[in-house]
């Protein structure tokens, strides 16, 4: 059987890797895109084509697993409020495949910081909170 | 007649009545916020209760073993209380967020944090710039009581700062670049947490005063994501940063690329 790839920069495992994104999504009320995980299967472990694919399902089904529901972070513009992004019923096998199936479709292009952001509920309901909260921040210093 | 003509008194009336309402929606927002996170951390499935059959049972506890010393009642009353991080739900997060002021902490909102680490960033790399022409010099200090006070007073250093500067004929140096400004020498400026994904490095606070003072040399704000909990920022070298408080790891900054290392890569720096 062949060994499974380590990372080229401290030779770290897959397992600990896609361990690791749960961990952040757990633990950090931004999540984690899209976009580091795929550049973590190009860059530390030099995957392409299938091997990526296979990569980036087995951590998108991982955040799925830990309740992490994918979001769209656009540049902010007047009247433009973020969004889940969904997918049929949105049971975890339709997110995973879902979101797969979009990337796939895009030519598995390296992906921008706000492009399929992986939220917890919980990061969502605390993010709903402070940006609520900053926007009268600035709204108190705005001279009526 | 003498005394104020009466279109003055009617500015300082109007100035005055902006003041005002601006501290008050300031309160609200505050208040706003300590509310839903007393709330938020009433409700951490992880918080122990007190059992059922005890005195105050299924009340939300700190841990303790007395039940009649641990209740934790009032979510706004128990500011000075602050229970554990490890008692707050099962996922660490951090308890309401504080600052210093002076000798004290202080209550703070996550936005006020933010404008208070950036404020100070840039009052340290300013001073530094004048330091480089003037060793002598020192920045006038002044004593504040409030966040937004901090806040002011470090805004005002900054500029008192690039003031004496520009007298002196001194100038920023150029920024570093990224990479430089995260791993000054090559040397890597914290660690990684265990269990924490790889990309998020850990530093302790004069690392991440040191990195955040570099970063905001030259560095221009940018408006950020609908989402984005914190203010964003562009560099000269085309790089993108963002400062906020993050509810489970306090005081971060977030990296829109991966900084890539011999044998280690950042796309986050949170401070310990």
């Amino acid at each position: 059987m062949k060994p499974e790839p380590r990372d080229r920069l401290d030779g770290g495992t897959m397992d600990d890797y896609v361990a690791g994104y749960a961990h952040e999504a757990n633990h950090d009320e931004i999540g984690i895109h899209l976009g580091s995980i795929v550049s973590d299967g190009r860059r530390c472990f030099g995957l392409e084509g299938g091997g990526l694919v296979a990569y980036v399902r087995r951590a998108v089904a991982a955040l799925v697993a830990i309740g992490a529901r994918p979001e769209h972070w656009e540049p902010c513009r007047p009247g433009h409020v973020d969004g889940r992004v969904h997918y049929g019923a949105d049971t975890p096998e339709e997110i995973v495949e879902g979101v797969l199936a979009e990337w796939i479709a895009e030519g598995m292009p390296d992906l921008g910081w706000g492009d399929y952001r992986f939220i917890t509920a919980e990061g969502r309901a605390y993010l709903d909170e402070v940006v609520e909260a900053k926007r009268r921040e600035a709204e108190a210093k705005t001279p009526r | 007649m003498s005394g104020t003509p009466a279109t003055a008194r009617s500015d300082d009336a109007e100035r005055a009545r902006r003041r005002l309402y601006a501290e008050v929606l300031g309160l609200d927002v505050e208040l706003r916020f300590l509310r839903f996170h007393h709330l938020y951390r009433k409700y951490s499935p992880g918080q122990p209760r007190i059992p059922a059959g005890n005195p105050g049972g299924g009340r939300w506890s700190d841990g303790s073993s007395t039940a009649e010393d641990s209740v934790v009642d009032d979510p706004i009353a128990d500011q000075g209380d602050e229970v554990p991080i490890e008692m707050i739900g099962g996922s660490g997060r951090r308890p309401t967020p504080t600052v210093s002021v002076g000798t004290r902490e202080m209550v703070a909102t996550p936005g006020q944090v933010v404008r208070l680490e950036v404020a100070r960033a840039q009052a340290r790399a300013a001073e530094a710039a004048v330091r480089e022409v003037d060793e002598t010099w020192r920045p006038r200090t002044s004593l504040t009581e409030t966040v937004e006070g901090a806040i002011a007073e470090a805004e005002a250093r900054r500029s008192e700062a690039e003031t004496h500067l520009m007298e002196l004929g001194g100038r920023y140096r150029e920024p570093l670049d990224t990479a430089r400004c995260l791993a000054p020498g090559g040397s890597r400026p914290g660690w990684r947490e265990p269990g924490a994904g790889r990309g998020i490095e850990t530093v302790d606070r004069a690392s991440f005063d040191r990195i955040l003072s570099e970063l905001l040399v030259g560095a221009r704000e940018i408006q950020s994501r609908s989402s984005y909990d914190g203010q964003s920022f562009l560099r000269s070298d085309g790089s993108r940063f963002g400062v906020r408080w993050s509810n489970y790891n306090g005081p971060t900054i977030d990296f829109t690329d991966d900084w890539f290392f011999p044998s280690w890569r950042i796309n986050k720096v949170q401070l310990k």
